[in-house]
């Protein structure tokens, strides 16, 4: 047989398989970690984890988003065992995810008004509670279905749909509520 | 379609959720209606936004201070699982007197590339007393890793590994490392094979996924005063 063939028969090691994702992961920690070390230790640890249960990787169709379950898993057990964590100080008062409760309603005139830097809308997003901040980086950030961030959070796409919503009309609320920074006021 | 049905099916629309029909619909209000067209296009603004919001890269070396970390791991759970093997053959292999024959055979299992055998090793032999332990060890070289293969020890009659009386066969998970992988087997013989019919074998069986390969070990018997001598001879058979 020769090289070329058996290379094509050559199923993908652990490493092959989750060497390419090791990148998309960290960004995905930081996201939700905001800190490079911590970001990098999620990551190698959930990295080390998995190496446990390898045989498990070939199984899987879509890998990027099994990944993205299993850090997030990872992630929230992270948050849940730092009770320090600056993260779980998060005002969850406005989780509800019905939708009679969405009450910001914003024009789009007055989104144009602000200085709408990015360091601010980072800062806002930040703000928000824990589920409402998780379905923004997801969808809007990360760029996965409903459908897939169902499999993720484990949570209906008819919760999440009004989730997103009132997630959106929160952060866009936190832009228009909050003052701008001095330096801001002195530029504008 | 209205604003007010505009504003309900904004996000879907940028999403890119929308049915092909309701999206026409959309679209066409869109182009007749200056508020929700602006409206539409700074919904698309923000969430262009949120996607710019800078985010720092990993420092210098992480995927392959991770790739590193893993393979110690790796390193750990293999010395741990050749640790148990050991332990278990090795506290019967101390009954008896005790040799080391280090074979070094080339395996390339896992893409299944020619097969080197060293020629000196063609006939490395080993003299077994009846009731007396030899330890072989085999060297396996793997040009890399090989995860999760089956090993199997298939014994002719009269020839055991200690502490598995009376088993002709011996089946168990491990794993490749790249590199040398040594495999002890602490072998005894019952009695002595003198006259025996055809050629005996011992045969080191290597699976991975639906594939595998046999490393036999031609047993000769001689009609030894004190034992038997064994011949060993690698013999490639890729099957």
């Amino acid at each position: 047989m020769s090289i070329l063939n058996a290379l094509k028969l050559r199923s993908p090691s652990f490493e092959d398989l989750i060497r390419p994702h090791l990148k998309g992961m960290y960004y995905q920690a930081y996201r939700f970690l905001k800190n490079q070390s911590d970001a990098e230790d999620l990551v190698q640890d959930f990295t080390l984890r998995l190496y446990k249960n390898k045989a498990k990787l070939h199984e899987i169709e879509n890998l990027r988003s099994w990944l993205y379950k299993g850090l997030y898993r990872q992630f929230l057990n992270y948050i849940r065992d730092n009770t320090h964590n600056p993260l779980n100080n998060r005002d969850d008062t406005e989780d509800n995810d019905f939708e009679s409760n969405v009450h910001h309603e914003y024009s789009p005139e007055l989104l144009t008004e602000q200085e709408m830097e990015l360091s601010r809308v980072e800062d806002a997003l930040y703000k928000l509670s824990q589920n409402h901040h998780h379905i923004i980086i997801m969808h809007d950030i990360e760029g996965f279905t409903l459908a897939e961030i169902g499999e993720i959070m484990d949570t209906p796409i008819g919760t999440l749909k009004s989730r997103l919503h009132r997630a959106r009309a929160n952060l866009k609320h936190k832009l228009v509520m909050e003052p701008i920074s001095p330096n801001q006021c002195v530029k504008s | 379609m209205n604003c007010a049905q505009t504003r309900q099916h904004l996000y879907d629309y940028i999403d890119g959720n929308l049915e092909p029909l309701q999206e026409q619909v959309l679209e066409q209000h869109i182009s007749d209606c200056d508020h929700c067209k602006l409206l539409v296009e700074q919904e698309s603004r923000f969430k262009d936004q949120l996607k710019s919001i800078p985010v720092a890269g990993p420092s210098m070396g992480f995927e392959q201070r991770v790739m590193a970390k893993l393979a110690s791991q790796k390193s750990a759970q293999q010395i741990e699982q050749r640790g148990f093997m050991s332990q278990t053959w090795f506290a019967a292999a101390m009954g008896g007197a005790f040799m080391v024959f280090v074979l070094s055979w080339f395996t390339s299992f896992s893409n299944l590339v020619t097969t080197t055998v060293p020629t000196t090793l063609n006939a490395v032999t080993v003299e077994l007393v009846p009731n007396q332990i030899r330890k072989v060890s085999l060297a396996f070289n793997s040009p890399s890793m090989i995860d999760k293969a089956t090993f199997k020890i298939i014994l002719p009659a009269n020839v055991e590994i200690s502490g598995h009386k009376g088993k002709r066969e011996l089946q168990w998970a491990s794993s490749l490392k790249q590199g040398t992988n040594h495999l002890a087997l602490p072998l005894v013989a019952t009695k002595l094979l003198v006259n025996e019919k055809s050629d005996q074998f011992i045969t080191a069986r290597i699976s991975h996924e639906g594939k595998s390969r046999d490393f036999k070990i031609k047993v000769i018997s001689k009609a030894l005063q004190s034992g038997i001598q064994m011949e060993i001879m690698p013999i490639v058979d890729v099957s």
